[in-house]
């Protein structure tokens, strides 16, 4: 009975759909096994059972995640929740497995060579496709005209050279994120190498006895957590100093005409225009004078200075998207100048405000120069210096552990710019075109 | 009682631009008075001037009798509506209306019970949770008249608030403004250039040109008597013709003579001219195209000879265009009557309704 409806309604285009359904999911299933080693490979570093514990239950995912891609694009809607994904992995996985164990390593075993397993393959690929439609059939999404659906998959049919384009265009792009993120990766694998091993010269991403040594030693043994007080010190008090001074500077200068006004603009262009180094003697003097050399609050103010013109003129442009009509609706509703400013214009400009933290802060995180100038005493030193210092040894570096405590020292700077995505995208495209 | 008063008010702003000169007016206390003009005439400058969002170079301003030339905007008790109604795009419809109250430090449950009585008074009840992006034009502007209204102000200042709606809204809403301020009983000072918002609205009409006062008076008299020239060709749709001639005596009457025809004066107009000889002056003749009659017949003296030169169907009447020699003249006809391009025509001016004005001064010599 299911054979004659196969049978019946088979026609070419479906036949292909089919191989390319089998294909695609056999190349991409490669593709992702390769990444999945090295996945597993971290995960057995935190622990044997765990690790293969979420590393079964993601090749599951995967597996799920792949077929409704292809099952949606080919075929029909999917139900995309994260269940449902993960159940159609488990199913298409088994499926899968005896499918491919029969045609493909069977007739190896009996006749081995090149062609039984091309003949063995291109099989597969059709019963592969037949067999994941089928499973899939069970994710099938029913689709109820007027209620959203919003776990199911749907992707909509392309013509071929669109294609081309489109997947043109992921490749390239996945291949310019991994020469991106491809530095990352390698400090990552740096840092989880033993000591020994750094010495080889063979590129290897995933080194032959990875351990997390050096993780072990830079939370327990290295004074990492003092230069991570340190540097969030500084660089939260920078920001907030940053958000202080330039937000009223700022709201003077987009509201307000005073005398040097023109100039006091054009001025916070050009002193951008120098490099911080050059100020370092004229800084350490100042800080000499004031009794704040090796002393963090003494970098505070130097961060603060440095950043802070280029704070003020984006949150200037920022401000200067704001139409003034809202300030007079404030002062006549009853605020006064400030009263209009905090309850009114600031609220609307999150935007501006979180590309001036950030920015502040993502400056005082990596400065190392002034730093080094500023501060004396080793339990004042910030991270980048910290770091530094590690490579400042007589004896052979310890790269693992420098690799590693790079990775820990970006951590928060990820985390800040996590919590700030949603604002810097919106605030980083108005001060650019202006800035 | 919240009266207005400007007192020799003169603003001039940076670079020599003089937006008010000279202003004396007084709006009455619960008066509906509609400052109307052109583009850059100073209405908005006005407004903005009693609102505390200028100060004047000269003169003084007095709200509800007290002299508020230095006071700031928060402290001057009055409540605006702008063009483009500036809501607070962070807060919701509710935090809107509620922060002028919010800002006067009134106690929370009295905040909650003012704003839940005016937006039910606007009929925005429903959309106290909304954020104004999520709300349509003619809500937003209900939101911006709540959170004026919800202050009990001494005055409401109306910066073109209609001129962002669609026309059917616009009519709709200029009726239920009329009655709010009408129930509220507020002193209200509405800016527009559209005349026909003015003559609907207002109590009294002021009408400014280059920053100066034409007139002000109520909306029927501005119609029937207008001062000058730019007020009668400012007011009315369609409007005003004017013809350009010469004042002559003609026996007992007066007659103008514009360029290939003449005009004959009835007799109590002509009176009315001839007064103080002001023979052989210069005049522009103004008539309204509906004070016009047209005809296919007609004889001289009364009727004047013309072409038609172009037909305007509006459904309920027919706009005429006709020219008389070198003058071209608008004349209204009643639908029925269909008339042809280049159909030789006879038009009667009626003189009981016509103006004139002094060519030089503009001013109505009536």
């Amino acid at each position: 009975m299911v054979k004659e409806k196969v049978v019946k309604n088979m026609n070419w285009k479906d036949l292909m759909k089919y191989f390319i359904h089998g294909l695609a999911f056999s190349i991409l299933f490669f593709v992702l096994a390769v990444a999945w080693t090295f996945i597993l490979v971290i995960l057995v570093g935190v622990g044997a059972i765990i690790g293969l514990i979420i590393g079964v239950g993601l090749l599951f995912l995967i597996v799920g995640f792949l077929n409704s891609v292809v099952t949606a694009y080919l075929w029909f809607e999917v139900k995309f929740r994260l269940l449902d994904i993960l159940l159609h992995g488990i199913f298409l996985f088994v499926v899968l497995f005896v499918v491919n164990g029969i045609v493909v390593a069977v007739p190896n075993l009996v006749f081995p060579g090149i062609a039984t397993s091309v003949i063995a393959f291109v099989i597969a690929a059709f019963l592969d496709g037949f067999a994941a439609k089928r499973v899939a059939r069970w994710w099938k999404a029913e689709y109820v005209p007027g209620v959203p659906g919003a776990r199911v998959l749907r992707l909509e049919r392309v013509s071929g050279e669109r294609l081309a384009f489109g997947i043109g265009k992921n490749v390239l792009a996945i291949i310019v994120e991994l020469a991106i993120i491809f530095p990352v990766i390698w400090i990552f694998s740096s840092s989880i190498r033993s000591y020994s091993s750094l010495l080889t010269t063979t590129l290897q991403i995933i080194p032959p006895n990875p351990t997390l040594d050096a993780y072990f030693w830079a939370f327990f043994e290295s004074p990492f957590w003092i230069w991570l007080k340190n540097s969030l010190f500084v660089c939260l008090f920078t920001t907030g100093f940053c958000i202080a001074i330039a937000s009223p500077a700022a709201y003077a200068m987009s509201r307000f005409s005073f005398l040097g006004k023109k100039p006091l603009l054009y001025a916070l262009i050009f002193i951008q225009f120098v490099p911080g180094i050059l100020l370092i003697i004229a800084f350490f003097q100042l800080l000499v004078w004031f009794g704040l050399y090796d002393n963090l609050a003494g970098l505070i103010l130097i961060y603060t200075a440095l950043v802070l013109p280029f704070n003020v003129w984006n949150m200037k442009a920022f401000l200067d998207t704001i139409p003034k009509d809202i300030d007079e609706a404030a002062l006549i509703d009853g605020a006064s100048y400030l009263g209009a400013m905090f309850n009114v214009v600031f609220p609307i400009s999150a935007p501006g405000i979180a590309v001036t933290a950030f920015f502040s802060f993502l400056t005082g995180w990596n400065e190392y120069a002034l730093a080094s100038i500023v501060l004396g005493s080793e339990e004042n030193y910030t991270l980048p210096m910290g770091l530094y210092g590690l490579t400042q040894v007589q004896y052979q570096v310890n790269w693992p552990h420098f690799a590693a405590l790079s990775i820990l020292s970006s951590i928060p700077l990820v985390i800040v710019f996590m919590i700030l995505q949603r604002y810097l995208r919106a605030g980083l495209a108005i001060g650019a075109v202006k800035g | 009682m919240a009266d207005v008063l400007f007192e020799n008010v003169t603003k001039e702003f940076e670079g020599g631009v003089v937006a008010v000169r000279d202003l004396n007016l007084e709006v009455k206390d619960k008066e509906f008075v509609v400052l109307l003009g052109p583009s850059g005439c100073g209405k908005t400058t006005t407004l903005r001037l009693i609102a505390g969002l200028e100060t004047p170079t000269k003169g003084n301003i007095y709200i509800d009798g007290k002299l508020v030339n230095n006071l700031e905007p928060w402290a001057r008790d009055v409540a605006m509506v702008f063009q483009s109604y500036a809501l607070y795009p962070h807060m919701s419809v509710f935090g809107n209306i509620a922060f002028p109250l919010k800002m006067h430090k009134v106690a929370k449950a009295e905040i909650k019970d003012r704003v839940e009585k005016t937006a039910e008074f606007l009929e925005i009840k429903e959309l106290l949770q909304r954020r104004p992006r999520q709300l349509s034009g003619g809500q937003r502007q209900r939101v911006a008249l709540a959170r004026a209204v919800v202050r009990n102000p001494k005055v409401f200042l109306m910066d073109e608030p209609l001129s962002n709606l669609d026309a059917k809204l616009r009519v709709l809403m200029r009726i239920e403004l009329k009655k709010l301020q009408r129930r509220i009983g507020v002193t209200t000072i509405y800016v527009t250039h559209d005349q026909t918002e003015a003559m609907t609205l207002a109590d009294r009409v002021a009408i400014q040109y280059n920053g100066i006062l034409q007139q002000y008076a109520p909306p029927t008299e501005i119609f029937a008597h207008p001062k000058n020239r730019f007020v009668a060709g400012f007011v009315g749709t369609p409007p005003m013709n004017f013809i350009e001639g010469k004042l002559k005596p003609w026996g007992d009457l007066a007659m103008i003579e514009a360029e290939g025809f003449s005009i004959i004066v009835d007799s109590q107009l002509s009176a009315q001219l001839m007064e103080g000889g002001k023979a052989l002056s210069a005049v522009t003749y103004g008539i309204r195209p509906e004070d016009t009659e047209i005809s296919e017949k007609g004889e001289l003296p009364e009727w004047i000879k013309g072409e038609v030169y172009g037909v305007e169907l509006l459904g309920s009447q027919n706009v005429v265009h006709v020219q008389i020699d070198k003058t071209r003249i608008v004349a209204i006809a009643p639908a029925t009557k269909l008339y042809q391009m280049g159909e030789k025509i006879w038009v009667k001016l009626i003189s009981s309704r016509a103006h004139v004005f002094d060519k030089e001064t503009e001013k109505n010599l009536i």
